[in-house]
């Protein structure tokens, strides 16, 4: 057996059982647009600390938006913390959330993108991987979404 | 020569025929462009037989074609554990079955789709709940007789007795209410207002008090989260005690108490219609759990008697990456160790460890409680096994020393067996049902199974319970985030209804379940080509439920007379002519009360794209609320009062409160002519009461 010849210095080995053929699934993609949309149901939940010291986080009240280029651009919070937002397609960015001050609240995240057409939701900001979301609909999404240019640097 | 060779020669005679038929009179090639023009597709492998022949529910070609299947929907084990008593839902029949030599007894004809059986401790008569007639079938089980039938109110299911088995309480699904049965006098006393499509029903172990489970939310707010009730019947007074509401959750099926009575234990959906459906991972379009009722029962010393504080908690049954769609039944031990679940869209039992949750709910705030309502990965602390089984299995009965478990295989005409302490099937009980399996019968299958979405989150059947609907809305994803919410309508009767869709794009069932479905909702393959044709041949099969707002004969009530009047009116109040566009029956002329084109009815909303929307069948109409495209309207009155607008929906404006009621009362009851079911005046009666 491989994973006892001492030739082979095998770690963890895993055993490979026949299984049935995992489903595929059909992409949303439509090359033909350049942006995509992401919104999130509550920023403010997160297992993520403060960067602050104070001991109670403070409430975020909007999100900065930064690509390779600099800050792309600030969306305020709805009441229930969510935000929707449409991005050029393929353009990393960070995200963090800013409170009254402008204080960075929480944040920056790791670099993530939309890609053409599509529309991504999240549940919060690292948020518990496990938690599935509320059952409510974001304020956010009763309009249609901020439009960041993510070239130009603006909101519009 | 035997009836089943008969019939194949006569089936493959007929064919025969018909292709000498198509070929000798170039008829293949309009057959083809005919399949393609109502289909809406060019599925080369799609012919006649999905549409002509499968779907045929009476005449010769039904009898060629379909067969009769038992769909086992409840079982019951006797107080010895000698017999298992089965409602087989599609053959109208109880069916009676030596347990321990596992073969079926007796075929006892009942009412028209039996729900649930109960048998007297001493083994003498069987009630039955039937659904489409209405009523509790009396069984003498001694000579195999229906010796009574007892009307109830509409679609009873669930059943349970009371103390010494005097007063039966039924669930009827339909009416929403509870109906309390005299058992000596053979006769309905009285009837409880219950939440929205009741459905189980338990006796607690106290005695004290019935509990009634709904599977609908009573008077939902436009998108606002579903609310179901567990309505809670003091036995003593036979007065409503509480209401409890599971929030965030519907579809409550079952229940079963742990044998102290500290805990009732049901079965629910938490599902997620208010968001944006873009993804299907991490139960961002259904999740399925348990709730629990902790009942508080200790002695209340300055009130001399029990007293309940219920405490309501909520947890999910699936993992992270698996989902265990449609849980059905509950079953509790006597020895309270395990709880078993049936989850009817994931062909599995789950085994809740009832010791180790009760060590996860005391070790655990409040507050956290709250939020393992929406959590994923606290299966794990109670979920000890999931126990594979055949398609669509429903409900559970333990047998009375608790060694064994019995499960209904709805779509397999089987009972699994069980053993609790291996915690795997260990024989199965064949009730005798057609071993050839009909495109109607697969396609049945595929509607109840989950397999068919990412990760096995939802079945078709979970957001269209029976065929039927769940009376949410929601926001789907092609036509973008929170713009066009749509009502999710019931699929009965929509066998000739085409165009789909509320906004009509969808010329036959097979474009509305094809391709596009898969890659917007369920997220994975689509279905095969057999499949899909399987899939619609069931979604065509189904039929609306008897309307008992009608008479026998299509004859109405004085106030339905008035009502049709004014629905097939031409003039106003005032005498004003009614333009024919503008008139009830213009766009909904019988007999599908839809003229199948697009309207403007004044409902474009702050979130739609379009203002014509697809115009409903009215068929009944009775039990499909909320309506209009976004569902809006929480009632039928809220259609033309609350959002009547300008005339724009018919000319209802000039109506009085009178004549809107004769409308609604004349509304109710289209549909219901062709089933020939009688109106009962006293059961009518009782749920005017009821609703008072």
């Amino acid at each position: 057996m491989l994973d006892a010849d001492p030739v082979y210095h095998a770690v963890e080995p895993v055993v490979a059982v026949e299984r049935p053929a995992p489903k595929t699934f059909e992409s949303v993609v439509d090359t033909s647009k350049v942006s995509g949309e992401l919104f999130c149901l509550n920023a403010d939940l997160s297992t993520l600390p403060p960067v602050t010291e104070d001991a109670a986080a403070p409430r975020s009240v909007a999100v900065r938006v930064s690509s390779l280029d600099g800050i792309v651009g600030e969306v305020p919070l709805e009441a229930d913390g969510s935000f929707y937002i449409e991005l050029l397609a393929d353009t990393p960015v960070r995200i963090e959330t800013l409170d009254e001050d402008g204080s960075t609240v929480r944040g920056p995240s790791a670099w993530i993108w939309v890609r053409p057409g599509e529309r991504r939701g999240c549940i919060g900001c690292h948020e518990d991987r496990e938690l599935a979301p509320e059952n409510r609909v974001p304020m956010a999404v009763r309009a249609r979404p901020i439009v960041l240019d993510t070239n130009q640097g603006q909101v519009r | 020569m035997s009836h089943t060779r008969r019939r194949r020669w006569l089936l493959w005679g007929s064919v025969g025929l018909l292709v000498a038929v198509l070929v000798g009179f170039n008829g293949y090639r309009h057959s083809v462009e005919h399949v393609r023009y109502m289909s809406g597709t060019r599925s080369p492998s799609l012919n006649c037989i999905p549409c002509h022949v499968a779907t045929q529910q009476d005449g010769v070609l039904a009898g060629l074609w379909q067969e009769q299947y038992l769909s086992p929907l409840d079982v019951e084990v006797s107080r010895d554990g000698a017999k298992l008593y089965v409602t087989a839902e599609d053959s109208d029949l109880l069916l009676v079955v030596d347990a321990r030599e596992g073969r079926l007894e007796r075929s006892i004809p009942v009412g028209r789709r039996p729900h649930t059986a109960l048998v007297t401790a001493n083994g003498s008569t069987a009630y039955v709940s039937n659904r489409w007639s209405n009523s509790i079938s009396v069984v003498d089980l001694a000579s195999g007789d229906v010796v009574s039938e007892i009307q109830v109110g509409i679609g009873p299911s669930g059943m349970a007795f009371g103390p010494d088995e005097t007063t039966l309480y039924v669930a009827n699904t339909t009416s929403n209410s509870v109906s309390l049965v005299d058992l000596a006098a053979g006769e309905e006393r009285m009837r409880l207002v219950a939440g929205r499509n009741p459905y189980a029903v338990a006796l607690a172990p106290d005695d004290e008090t019935v509990y009634v489970t709904s599977r609908l939310s009573r008077g939902l707010e436009f998108r606002e989260p579903p609310a179901a009730e567990v309505t809670v019947i003091d036995v003593a007074s036979n007065r409503v005690a509480d209401r409890l509401l599971f929030e965030g959750a519907h579809v409550i099926e079952g229940i079963d108490f742990t044998p102290s009575g500290d805990w009732a234990l049901v079965s629910l959906i938490r599902p997620k219609n208010l968001l944006p459906a873009t993804q299907i991972g991490r139960g961002w379009m259904q999740t399925f759990g348990i709730g629990i009722v902790e009942r508080d029962l200790r002695e209340d010393e300055g009130q001399g008697g029990a007293t309940e504080r219920e405490q309501l908690i909520q947890l999910l049954l699936d993992d992270v990456n698996a989902f265990f769609a449609d849980p059905y039944d509950v079953a509790v031990m006597p020895d309270g160790r395990y709880a078993f679940v049936s989850h009817a869209g994931a062909d599995v039992v789950t085994v809740v460890d009832l010791p180790s949750l009760r060590d996860f709910v005391r070790a655990t705030p409040a507050d956290s409680l709250a939020l393992y309502a929406n959590h994923l990965g606290v299966s794990g602390h109670y979920v000890v096994k999931r126990i594979p089984t055949g398609p669509n299995p429903k409900s559970l009965a333990v047998s009375p020393d608790g060694r064994r478990l019995y499960l209904a295989e709805r779509a397999a005409d089987r009972i699994a067996v069980i053993d609790t302490e291996r915690l795997e099937v260990v024989d199965s009980i064949d009730l005798g049902g057609p071993e050839r399996v009909t495109m109607v019968r697969r396609g049945m299958r595929l509607f109840h199974s989950a397999d068919h979405t990412f990760q096995g989150q939802f079945s078709c059947r979970s957001c269209h319970p029976e065929g039927h609907h769940d009376a949410l809305t929601y926001d789907l994803e092609p036509d973008g985030i929170g713009l066009n919410v749509v009502n999710n309508l019931s699929l009965r009767g929509l066998s000739e209804t085409s165009p789909y869709k509320w906004t009509g794009k969808n010329v036959s069932l097979y474009r509305q379940c094809g391709f596009r479905f898969a890659k917007w909702l369920t997220r994975t393959e689509p279905y095969a080509e057999e499949e899909l044709h399987a899939l619609v041949a069931y979604i065509m099969s189904l039929s609306h439920a008897p309307n008992r707002f009608a008479g026998v004969d299509g004859e109405l009530t004085p106030a339905q007379e008035r009502g049709k009047a004014l629905f097939e009116r031409d003039r106003a109040n005032d005498g004003t002519p009614i333009p024919p566009e503008n008139r009830c029956i213009s766009c909904h002329p019988p007999p599908l009360f839809t003229n199948l084109q697009k309207a403007d009815v004044g409902s474009k909303g702050p979130t739609d794209t379009e203002s014509e929307f697809d115009t409903p069948s009215l068929n009944n109409l009775y039990d499909q609320a909320p309506f209009l495209h976004d569902g809006r309207a929480m009632t039928l009155e809220e259609v033309w009062t609350k959002y009547g607008g300008e005339d724009n929906h018919g000319v209802v404006n000039d109506l009085t409160k009178s004549q809107l009621n004769d409308l609604m009362a004349y509304l109710n009851s289209i549909g219901g002519a062709q089933h020939g079911v009688a109106v009962d005046d006293r059961a009518e009666a009782l749920e005017e009461e009821a609703i008072e």
